[in-house]
């Protein structure tokens, strides 16, 4: 009835930006991140590689209504780094991790593939 | 009806031919068909007609009757018969069977595809579940049977495997003769054995014969045909019959006994050689592995049947002895309570208990005038001990009870459900004597609930089973979940037998209560005009859901669709056809939910209607009225209904009328009071009655006056009593005429007839014919009458007629009325305030020292109740002389000098006649006032607590008015002085009784009234329980009947105890309202500093808004007015600074949290109490509405061709409740009152409704917060309060409601938390509940060690909420993990569900869903949580599952951070875990343990980084190492865990590197 359009779910509107970041006045060394267009499959990877940083006392993240696409992380670090810092970390980890994954993935692909070659 | 089928002859054994075949099967086909014959009368316990005799040899030439449990021509439903047996019932699967010519095929093939065979539904023994179902569509979900057509398939393939059954045997036995023949004839044997309990002797000599005759083919042949016979013979004798279930050993049904039958009978009319043949046949057919598996399991069988049988037909007799008769059903295997049980989803423990004490209802046996037989009897009948039915022979015949078929029939007395049977029984005298003892029961049980009523001030609380009888459980038996109580009523009712509907109408009218429920509206409009009745019809609450917070208190719902009462309503126009769908399975689901609405649907109205007009008996036609009055109580619907019901209004009235020139009738006055009735459900109707002439008939009489009191006293005193009675009928129909603004002209008329009852009388005369409560009612009415005149004048100084009548009805329809007669009225009013003219009053009031003798109670209340309907009268009027109290100042007093004259002029005489006591105001000292005398004031408050209910409810309300009056005259007096010229108004009150009038009645009276609010609040302090125990279950809970019957204990909300209650409450809040909340001393206190020293004795404030809170507890349906007064006492900003200035006070005495700035301005105690005050009238008052799209819904319905407009959306105008406007009686549905114990948490809650979160209001923070702040200031007062008074409603309400609203709170976001000083209110809550949870708990560890077992330790039972609280709690567990920040307040909050006292489903559901989400570390350590350390740890987690998930967080490492942040997580793991480990010795647990060990120790062989945790868990619980017993405890600990490696190398390499550290 009067659900979003489609489109909504990921296309970022004109003027917002893709991660905005606001920091919490409260507690030092927190922040929220709010992710735009995007859903549990980011939120939550990127929450759990932020739980292997040592250095993050408390990520989390929430989808506020399921008609309202974005997400928002929230993130509390030690004095040692800092939210934006453990944020891009954990960015870059997940990157090479994905990376390594694909790479393994394509090798072993092209061993079978090899194999396959080879055996005719 | 007999079969006189003669006996056939035609199959001795050795007979072959094959016309005896045919005539064997004619007889298997009308025996297959007898029951169903309308009428068919099978004997119970014999053999039907002469088959069994004939194969014995003995012709019987009488056949002997047959009685069925059905002979009372009822219309015979499908259901009946024939029945079909689920597949899975042969024993015996077999591939192929069609050997044999099978020519019964083609007998039962046809009818087998044609028929649509009716899988008769699975009867649980009580279905309560259904009614807990919320009725989706127009109730007519009925369970289908959708397995029609695998029954069908079934039939063919029953045949055949039945004769495959049948077939192995006798193959096995040509084949291997004489081990098969042995168990053959064994086999056959057993069958017998089973069959004996029902069969007569012949069966039995047939079995002994049958011993003799072994090994011979013949005698085979023959033990079969026998066998076949007792078969046929019990299927006709038991059709429908309780022994069924024991003769079916092995589940199959009536039907497969037919084609065994039938197979057998071919079998015989086979020559040995052709069975030879036959047999062959089939083995050739058959694999020979088959064949050895079905010998096998032949065999088998009978050794398993051989120990069973026994054990097994006992279990059965038990059962069925406590089976109902079933109105002719054949008896089906009661399901073992577990199976429903489960299905019902909340208040499991309770439930059941209820269920299990409403199914003891079953075998409870009444003798004929309603009292249960000794317990003995029905005690042999549960435990099934000596209470077999044993078989008739000729020694024990006459024991046999033709009458009944159940259980035990020679026992003494009827159960309920053998007496409903008797109602079908075919002699007339039968069928009354059953209805009689129906009414018998149904009146005992009334009589006891109202016993109950009486006692319950002393017995609450007292376990029901200790009563000899649970006459509550009888009650709800009765009306209860099986409907055939309400359709034998029914079928009654069309007797043509005048004694049985007689008794059948007596039935009824006690099945609907009507004479208790008269009882309670009689007293209940002795009250006042204001006070609406309210309709009966049962109800239940919606059930709670989260968006609700869980909070119970959801809006009524009938128990029956308005839609469902009267089915053709609608669709009348529609389709005929949908009448055809209607059936009486209907009817039945209908009456399960509510037997008034049953009876309806099943059209009582036009029987009555029929009855009345063939001018019955005057008892039958007075319970006919009773009953129609009953019925237009139940429901709007249900009036309706009456109203449309052709001819039936007229008939009532030609009752009326044809009695109206002789004397007075008694049908008369149910007549009358019927239209009252009628007319307080509709306005509508109320306008017809008075158009049509309907009212005039009935006032006719009332102008046949009696010229003076003697002549009345003459008329007898049968006659006085019968005239009074129907005058204060008719004086109440023309109130509620007057009421709706009707018929106001006509008191022109009636008030010179009036007069004659309005003044007071020649009392000694009256005393004398021992008249006076005859007289005083009519005195009563009248003056009620008067009062609802009253609201009707204009107001007189508005100068302007008050057109205030309402929707849907013109103005020339209502009148309204002039001051002209008001005068002469007030004139007699105020002779009735000369109390020392009235007598007994007035020997009360004259000396001080006299006791109040009970036998006077009854003609004290008398007088008691007239005074207090003149005052109610004198305030209507003065409310209209002085319109409204906070009016502009602008107006002016001028007009109508008498009347202004005649405030005063009351004032005076209330003050002279001693109504109040001045002698206690500081101000005016009165040397008049005498210690001699009472004041009323002080009489009536003794009364109120000596007195008996009549004499309490009289001088609760007589209070109350005077209260009221007083301050109506203060007022007016107050404002003559402001407007008149000063200095002449006070010198015209120079007398010592003008100078007290001048100072003001209430202000002279302070100190007494105070006194009479203290004693009022302390009566109500001891009421309030009376109204919690009202909803027990949702639906189908105690007694779903009707009025009286419904609710729980004593009767529930219809029991005068609560009227009593409400009475009080109305006086209290009219006492408030003169009286602050707030004690003066303390208000001055507050003004004085912010923080004062409060002492205990002052803590009078803190009484005054406790017992507000127990006000709006009792308020019931239609008390919503009362309700927001209430609490717009209660919310005041003066009230709320109260509370500020106690908490800060209790925060700075008490250590119990760091005591933070408390500094809340005058402006937050002003938004605290509008918030509030908004909200909790939101929450609770508002009616509900139909949503827009049900309004659309139907008004598409209506007019279906119009075009659809867009409807426009209804603004929501305040709190539009004035829905009833329309009539004078109050629905229970469509509205949430009573309130729940907890009402006052919805404020907190409100942050946590997800429905509300999508329009997120910006108040609700502000709503929360004041709720937070509010509960809090309960939480303190109740503090100080718990010593004085018993249990304050703050702490009666369990500690799980609080800690779930304070979960709710952060459910949805943590905005509560934000603010600080929010903040701090939640953190000392948290402490505050803290301290509860462990002083509940030194209560357990403190108790006794045998009550131990009995009392559980879940003291926090949160499934109690709802049963889904698991999920609930994994959602705040998300939202903790998505954006708490590791809060600690918020930390602590979800932590509390991980203590020791939360049921274990909840623990653990909270523990999963924080550790897959990783929050487990952000938990606050164990020291900073709610509640004290060892609530988490003791006792020691015994629950595997529990503790498996304890080391499954373990290993996967997630408890790793949580180690290094101390959080009570890793605590608790380590703990439970340690002490698991070290502590286990019982021989079970040790697998587990070991299991546990390796696990642990294999995480960690792989993660050596954690050993600090694995050498924490190894230390936990032990002091320090220097301790002399470490060493030797670590050592053992050691050696534990390496027993439990298992001698695993590297697990052990592990311990080896462990051992130096430890």
């Amino acid at each position: 009835m009067n659900a979003p359009d489609r489109y909504e779910r990921f296309v970022v509107p004109e003027g917002t930006k893709k991660v905005s970041y606001e920091r919490d006045t409260k507690i030092v060394n927190a922040a929220a991140f709010t992710i735009e267009r995007e859903e549990h499959t980011v939120g939550n990877i990127l929450r759990m590689q932020l739980h292997r940083d040592p250095n993050v006392l408390f990520a989390g993240y929430k989808l506020p209504h399921p008609l309202q696409y974005k997400i928002i992380v929230r993130i509390q670090t030690t004095s040692q780094s800092s939210p934006t810092q453990a944020y891009t970390q954990a960015i870059d980890d997940l990157d090479k991790e994905l990376d390594y994954l694909k790479k393994s993935f394509e090798d072993e692909k092209n061993r079978e593939e090899e194999k396959l070659r080879r055996g005719y | 009806m007999e079969s006189d089928k003669p006996p056939a002859k035609g199959y001795r054994t050795d007979q072959k031919s094959t016309r005896s075949s045919i005539a064997l099967k004619k007889i298997v086909h009308e025996l297959h068909h007898v029951p169903g014959l309308v009428g068919g009368i099978v004997e119970k316990g014999f053999s039907s007609s002469g088959n069994g005799n004939s194969s014995t040899g003995i012709p019987s030439t009488i056949p002997l009757p047959r009685p069925t449990v059905f002979p009372f021509p009822v219309a015979r439903r499908r259901s009946h018969g024939p029945h079909w047996t689920p597949l899975g019932s042969a024993p015996i699967e077999a591939e192929e069977g069609d050997m044999e010519e099978d020519k019964d095929e083609t007998d039962y093939d046809p009818i087998a595809s044609y028929a649509n065979p009716i899988e008769r539904k699975e009867k649980k023994p009580l279905d309560f579940s259904k009614w807990k179902e919320f009725v989706s569509q127009d109730g007519i979900s009925l369970p289908q049977s959708n397995n029609v057509a695998k029954a069908d398939a079934g039939r063919k393939r029953e045949v055949k495997k039945s004769i495959v059954l049948n077939s192995p045997s006798s193959t096995s036995n040509s084949v291997c003769k004489p081990e098969k023949d042995q168990i053959l004839s064994s086999e056959l044997m057993n069958g017998s054995v089973s069959k004996k309990f029902m069969l007569t002797t012949e069966p039995k000599s047939l079995a002994s014969k049958l011993e003799s005759e072994e090994a011979d083919e013949s005698g085979v042949g023959s033990a079969s045909a026998i066998s076949s016979i007792a078969a046929w013979t019990d299927k006709g004798s038991d059709r429908g019959d309780i022994e069924k279930s024991e003769v079916n050993c092995h589940g199959s049904s009536s039907f497969m006994d037919d084609i065994d039958a039938e197979n057998l009978s071919l079998l015989k009319n086979m020559s040995a050689e052709e069975i030879s043949e036959a047999q062959n046949e089939i083995l050739d057919k058959m694999n020979p592995s088959v064949i050895e598996m079905l010998k096998k399991r032949g065999q088998s069988k009978l050794r398993s049947r051989k120990v069973i049988g026994q054990e097994e037909s006992d279990g059965r007799q038990k059962v069925s002895s406590i089976k109902p008769v079933d109105s002719g059903k054949s008896a089906r295997l009661v399901d073992p309570s577990g199976v429903w049980t489960s299905k019902i989803e909340s208040n499991n423990s309770s439930w059941k208990s209820w269920s299990e004490r409403v199914e003891k209802v079953r075998s409870l046996r009444f003798s004929l005038d309603g009292d249960v037989l000794g317990a003995d009897s029905t005690h042999n009948i549960l435990n099934g001990g000596g209470s077999k039915v044993r078989p008739y022979n000729a020694e024990n015949v006459t024991e046999r009870d033709l009458l009944r078929t159940e259980g035990d029939p020679a026992a003494a007395g009827y159960t309920i459900n053998e007496a409903v049977a008797l109602t079908r029984s075919m002699i007339p005298g039968q069928r009354a004597i059953a209805l009689h003892l129906i009414v018998s029961i149904l009146n005992k049980a009334l009589c006891n609930l109202q016993q109950m009523d009486n006692d319950s001030h002393h017995v609450r609380g007292k376990n029901p089973s200790d009563n000899l009888v649970d006459w509550q459980a009888v009650w709800a038996f009765a009306l209860g979940p099986e409907p055939q109580m309400t359709i034998s009523l029914r079928i009654a009712l069309d007797d043509n037998h005048d004694s049985v509907v007689l008794a059948c109408v007596k039935a009824i009218q006690s099945i609907l209560c009507f004479d208790i429920n008269e009882n309670f509206f009689d007293f209940s409009e002795k009250f006042t005009t204001s006070k609406k009745n309210t309709f009966t019809a049962p109800v239940f609450r919606s059930r709670p859901d989260i968006d609700g917070g869980f909070l119970h208190g959801g809006y009524w719902k009938y128990n029956t669709k308005s839609s469902n009462i009267l089915p053709n309503n609608d669709q009348h126009n529609e389709d005929d056809e949908s009448e055809g769908n209607h059936t009486i399975q209907d009817d039945i689901f209908v009456s399960e939910q509510d037997v008034a609405a049953g009876l309806v649907r099943m059209g009582i109205l036009p029987r009555i209607c029929c009855l009345l007009e063939m001018d019955p008996l005057a008892v039958l036609e007075e319970s006919l009225l009773s009953i129609v009055v009953a019925i237009a109580r139940h429901s709007p619907t249900c009036a309706d209904a009456i109203w449309k019901c052709p001819s039936l209004i007229q008939t009532v009235v030609k009752i009326f009328t044809k009695h109206v020139l002789g004397e007075p009738y008694p049908s008369q006055i149910k007549v009358v009071l019927l239209l009252k009735v009628l007319s307080e459900a509709n306005k509508q109707i109320c306008w017809d009655f008075v158009k049509c002439g309907l009212f005039q008939q009935v006032m006719l009489n009332w102008c046949k006056p009696f010229s003076s009191l003697e002549r009345w006293m003459e008329s007898g005193r049968e006659n006085c009593k019968l005239t009074s009675a129907l005058m204060v009928q008719q004086l109440r129909l023309w109130k509620v005429c007057i009421q709706y603004g009707f018929c106001i002209t006509h008191f022109t008329d009636f008030f010179t007839d009036l007069c004659l009852w309005l003044s007071p009388p020649m009392f000694n005369k009256l005393i004398g014919n021992n008249l006076l409560s005859e007289f005083t009612s009519i005195t009563r009415e009248a003056y009620l009458v008067l009062e609802a005149l009253a609201e009707k004048l204009p107001a007189l100084h508005a100068g302007e007629q008050i057109n205030n009548q309402s929707i849907g009805f013109s103005d020339d329809t209502s009148e309204a009325w002039s001051w002209s007669h008001v005068g002469s009225m007030v004139d007699m009013a105020v002779s009735w305030l000369q109390l020392r003219d009235i007598p007994y009053i007035c020997s009360l009031t004259s000396d001080s020292k006299k006791n109040v003798n009970h036998l006077e109670f009854a003609s004290i209340s008398c007088i008691i109740w007239v005074i207090s309907a003149v005052l109610h009268m004198l305030c209507g009027v003065f409310h209209k002389v002085a319109p409204n109290i906070h009016d502009e100042l602008d107006h002016k007093i001028t007009s109508l000098p008498r009347l202004s004259k005649s405030v005063p002029n009351v004032g005076l005489n209330l003050i002279k006649n001693g109504f109040l006591n001045f002698s206690g105001s500081s101000k005016l000292v009165f040397e008049a006032c005498s210690t001699e005398t009472r004041s009323l004031v002080n009489l009536l408050c003794l009364l109120r607590q000596q007195g008996d209910f009549d004499v309490s409810l009289s001088s609760s309300s007589c209070l109350h008015a005077l209260v009221q009056l007083a301050l109506l005259i203060d007022d007016s007096v107050k404002r003559a002085r402001n407007f008149n010229d000063t200095q002449s108004f006070s010198e015209s009150m120079s007398g010592l009784h003008e100078k007290i009038l001048n100072v003001g009645l209430i202000k002279s009276a302070h100190n007494e009234l105070e006194e009479v609010l203290s004693m009022f609040m302390d009566v109500v302090s001891s009421e309030q329980q009376i109204l919690q125990s009202l909803e027990m279950f949702d639906r189908g809970g105690p007694a779903p009947g009707i009025g009286f019957g419904w609710g729980s204990c004593g009767g529930g909300f219809w029991s005068l105890n609560v009227l009593l209650a409400q009475t009080d409450a109305r006086l209290i809040l009219s006492l408030l309202h003169n009286i602050s909340v707030i004690f003066e001393h303390d208000q001055t206190q507050i003004k004085a500093t912010e923080s004062v020293s409060y002492q205990p004795d002052q803590m009078l404030t803190l009484q005054r808004i406790d017992s507000t809170l127990r006000l709006s507890l009792l308020a019931g349906p239609g008390d919503e007015t009362i309700l927001e007064k209430t609490w717009d006492y209660l919310f005041q900003a003066s009230v709320m600074k109260y509370l500020g200035s106690f908490v800060a006070q209790y925060l700075c005495h008490t250590k119990v949290s760091s005591s933070f700035d408390w500094h809340y301005g005058d402006d937050d105690y002003y938004l605290f109490s509008k918030m509030l005050d908004s909200h909790y009238k939101e929450r609770w008052l508002i009616a509900k509405r139909k949503t827009i799209s049900e309004m659309n819904n139907n008004k598409r319905y209506k007019t279906r061709h119009a075009l659809e407009t867009i409807q426009e959306i209804e603004p929501h105008s305040g709190f539009s409740r004035d829905q009833a406007t329309n009539a004078l009686m109050v629905e229970w549905a469509h509205q949430r009152l009573p309130l729940p114990m907890h009402w006052f948490l919805s404020a907190i809650c409100i942050m946590g409704d997800a429905r509300r979160i999508s329009t997120c209001l910006p108040t609700d923070l502000d709503v929360a917060k004041s709720g937070l702040f509010f509960l809090l200031g309960l939480e303190v007062s109740s503090i100080y309060l718990c010593s004085s008074s018993a249990e304050s409603p703050i702490s009666g309400i369990p500690l799980i409601w609080k800690l779930h609203a304070l979960s709710m709170a952060l459910s949805q976001n943590m905005d509560v938390l934000m603010e600080e000083k929010s903040m701090d209110i939640f953190k000392t809550l948290q402490d505050i509940y803290g301290q509860h949870i462990d002083e509940k708990l030194q209560g357990f560890t403190n108790s006794l060690p045998e009550t131990k077992n009995t009392v559980s330790l879940e003291i926090l039972n949160f499934r109690a909420i709802h049963d889904s609280y698991s999920t609930f709690v994994e959602h705040v567990a998300e939202q903790f993990c998505a954006l708490s920040y590791g809060d600690i307040i918020y930390g602590r909050q979800v932590a509390v569900y991980l203590h020791r006292t939360v049921e274990p489903t909840i623990r653990l559901s909270m523990w999963n869903a924080l550790s897959n989400l990783g929050g487990l570390e952000l938990l606050p350590p164990i020291e900073m949580c709610i509640a004290n350390a060892e609530g988490y740890l003791e006792p020691v987690e015994d629950r595997e599952d529990i503790l498996e998930s304890y080391s499954k967080s373990w290993t996967s490492g997630i408890l790793t951070k949580a180690a290094l942040r101390g959080s009570i997580s890793f605590t608790i793991a380590a703990h439970h875990l340690s002490s698991c480990l070290f502590n286990t010795n019982t021989p079970q647990k040790v697998a587990f343990r070991n299991k546990l060990v390796k696990t642990l120790l294999r995480s960690h062989l792989q993660k050596p980084q954690e050993e600090a945790m694995l050498l924490s868990l190894l230390r936990n619980g032990l002091t320090t190492s220097e301790d002399p017993t470490y060493k030797s405890e670590a050592a053992r600990r050691l050696t534990v865990l390496k027993e439990a490696c298992g001698g695993n190398y590297s697990l052990l390499a592990l311990l080896e590197k462990l051992e130096p550290l430890v």
